[in-house]
């Protein structure tokens, strides 16, 4: 007991030093394995070597450089004015639009931050020209954006699939349901809020025009994720396909980037994998040590002790998760409870990939919360605007998205209709 | 203060180098990889594995590179729990702390090739020393720590933290 009290004050301790999570961790299994472990250290690397040799991970730094790619092209600003077109005869229809716009390339890229600058540079001063609320439009985008982790494919859903063993592809098919009904949901909202806004005639001539533009753009997310569906491609596989897709059109086609935007893009994904690839390692080398001393199975035994039902239960590891969310980011929350969760929730019957599309879903209001709401941070950064006004903005869509969260938790089918 | 410079400029620019080429060379194989499972009917033997090897590459000289940049994921909710005063002492603090804990695995690192050395792992699918893949993990470790030491030493190069 008194050695958990002295790990979390050491832990506290770092956090006060500002020491990145990497180093936190580093510190934290050190002591772990001294204190509860052999005190060999060598495990560690060991550990974090093994959590990385994967051939499954291939996807993921595929899947930072095809969004980093497409950021610095054409691809959002031609989905969204197939979009807009679209929508001309809504009410509304620009923010039904951005909405819209955000989950297609969120279908794309599986990073919401990535779906956030790409979408939203292009969408704010939009709405803003078209005279929508200053409020609103910084929500819509920054709500819409967050769609990029939950509608496939999606980087937390891979990062779950690995520390849980469980089907990513699975998790991919799974996340389609709840990311075109939070899509919807948002959509509808942004319908309601803004009906007043008169609606506008079809230009047939317009639509034909941005559909003509942008069929090369339309025609990813179907490859990408039909090619997954369909099991032609593995994730990997698609992963690849997409990036070499997205090069072909982005430098034949639309003639958007310069090799000096690619060689950036490089680097900028090197330093994402370089955030991203230690914590994963890091935390398979704490689950093994959690696992070995049977941490996981004690857990259970204690929760299971005064949590009765499912019901009770689904709601507590919301409330955790969205704790969890307000205070740390997407991929460290996944790599440290994502496989404590994983055996909880087989305790009470919830499928692995429900699960993981709740605990998505969870994370994905937290990118919305402060003060580690990556999205809001970003969108701080990079719209100029102010702090409050971005939480007034996003505060109607995290009431929308916690009642779209209790549909998507209690109602099991619409994320395993796909997967049974 | 030029000559730290220098080697953060050196380091950052070679390693950006390195990761560049892996990553034309992950995404070439791998696309080749499919064409040719659609045209010849067979996959390129071995290739994933090698991708694999070439990531895990990347992804440990990423660990210097955002240290560079300062784009290391870090929880902020205590950052405002002592008074503003004591930043810039926290900070140089935080980066002292940062490169010893870096610096204390660089050890291990080491160690964990020699074991591959001593055993005589070999990679797959051409069965070549393993060690030489994983020589990348103290490599990076100790890249990362000298880094911390000279944002604790010269504050002024510490690069302002950005969200990764």
């Amino acid at each position: 007991m008194t050695a958990g009290i002295l790990l979390f004050l050491i832990i506290i301790g770092l956090i006060i030093l500002r020491v990145n999570i990497v180093g936190v961790l580093l510190v934290a299994i050190a002591y772990i394995h001294f204190i509860w472990g052999d005190g060999a250290f060598v495990y560690i690397i060991e550990d974090m070597w093994i959590a990385i040799d994967k051939e499954v991970l291939l996807a993921i730094p595929l899947f930072i450089l095809c969004g980093n790619v497409m950021s610095k092209g054409d691809i959002a600003k031609r989905l969204i004015t197939i979009m807009q077109e679209l929508t001309r005869p809504i009410p509304g229809g620009l923010a039904v639009a951005s909405i819209l716009t955000c989950a297609v390339f969120a279908a794309i890229s599986g990073s919401s931050p990535v779906t956030l600058i790409a979408v939203g540079s292009i969408a704010y001063p939009g709405l803003l020209k078209q005279n929508y609320s200053r409020r609103f439009s910084m929500g819509a985008v920054v709500a819409g954006s967050t769609l990029g982790i939950i509608i496939p494919p999606s980087i937390p859903m891979i990062l779950y699939g690995i520390v849980t063993e469980t089907s990513i592809v699975d998790l991919f098919k799974g996340g389609v349901g709840p990311g075109i009904f939070l899509a919807l949901m948002l959509s509808f909202y942004s319908f309601f809020v803004n009906r007043h806004i008169p609606s506008q005639a079809y230009d047939i001539k317009a639509l034909t025009l941005a559909l003509k533009k942008g069929i090369w753009s339309l025609l990813m997310p179907v490859i990408l994720l039909g090619g997954i569906y369909s099991g032609y491609f593995s994730p990997t596989e698609s992963a690849a396909v997409a990036l070499a897709y997205s090069l072909f059109i982005e430098i034949f086609i639309h003639r958007g980037v310069t090799v000096r935007d690619l060689s950036d893009t490089a680097v900028e994904t090197t330093i994402m994998l370089g955030t991203l690839f230690p914590l994963l390692a890091i935390a398979f080398s704490i689950n093994m040590l959690l696992t070995s001393q049977q941490i996981p199975a004690a857990l259970t035994a204690w929760v299971g002790s005064f949590v009765s039902n499912k019901i009770t239960f689904i709601l507590l590891i919301n409330v955790l998760l969205l704790g969890v969310g307000c205070i740390m980011d997407t991929i460290s929350a996944i790599m440290v409870l994502a496989p404590l969760l994983l055996q909880l929730g087989q305790a009470y019957g919830i499928d692995p990939v429900h699960l993981g599309i709740m605990m998505t879903v969870n994370l994905e209001i937290g990118l919305l919360t402060p003060p580690v709401g990556i999205n809001l941070i970003v969108a701080m950064t990079a719209f100029r605007e102010d702090f409050g006004l971005i939480i007034k903005g996003v505060l109607p869509f995290i009431f929308l998205m916690l009642a779209g969260l209790l549909v998507i938790s209690f109602v099991p089918e619409l994320t395993l209709w796909l997967v049974r | 203060m030029k000559i730290a410079q220098k080697i953060l400029k050196i380091l950052f620019i070679a390693e950006a180098i390195v990761a560049t080429l892996l990553y034309v060379m992950i995404a070439v194989s791998l696309a080749s990889d499919v064409v040719m499972r659609e045209v010849a009917g067979s996959s390129l033997g071995g290739v994933q594995r090698i991708c694999v090897y070439a990531m895990i590459q990347t992804g440990f000289l990423g660990l210097g590179l955002a240290a560079a940049r300062g784009m290391h994921l870090r929880p902020r909710f205590a950052d405002n729990w002592l008074p503003e005063r004591f930043r810039p002492v926290i900070q140089r603090i935080g980066a002292f702390l940062m490169a010893a804990v870096f610096g204390f695995f660089v050890y291990f690192g080491i160690e964990f090739v020699q074991e591959s050395i001593q055993y005589a792992d070999l990679a797959r699918p051409f069965k070549f020393p393993i060690w030489i893949i994983q020589l990348v993990v103290p490599y990076a470790l100790a890249s990362t720590s000298l880094r911390y030491l000279i944002f604790g030493i010269f504050p002024d190069l510490n690069p302002e933290e950005k969200l990764a």
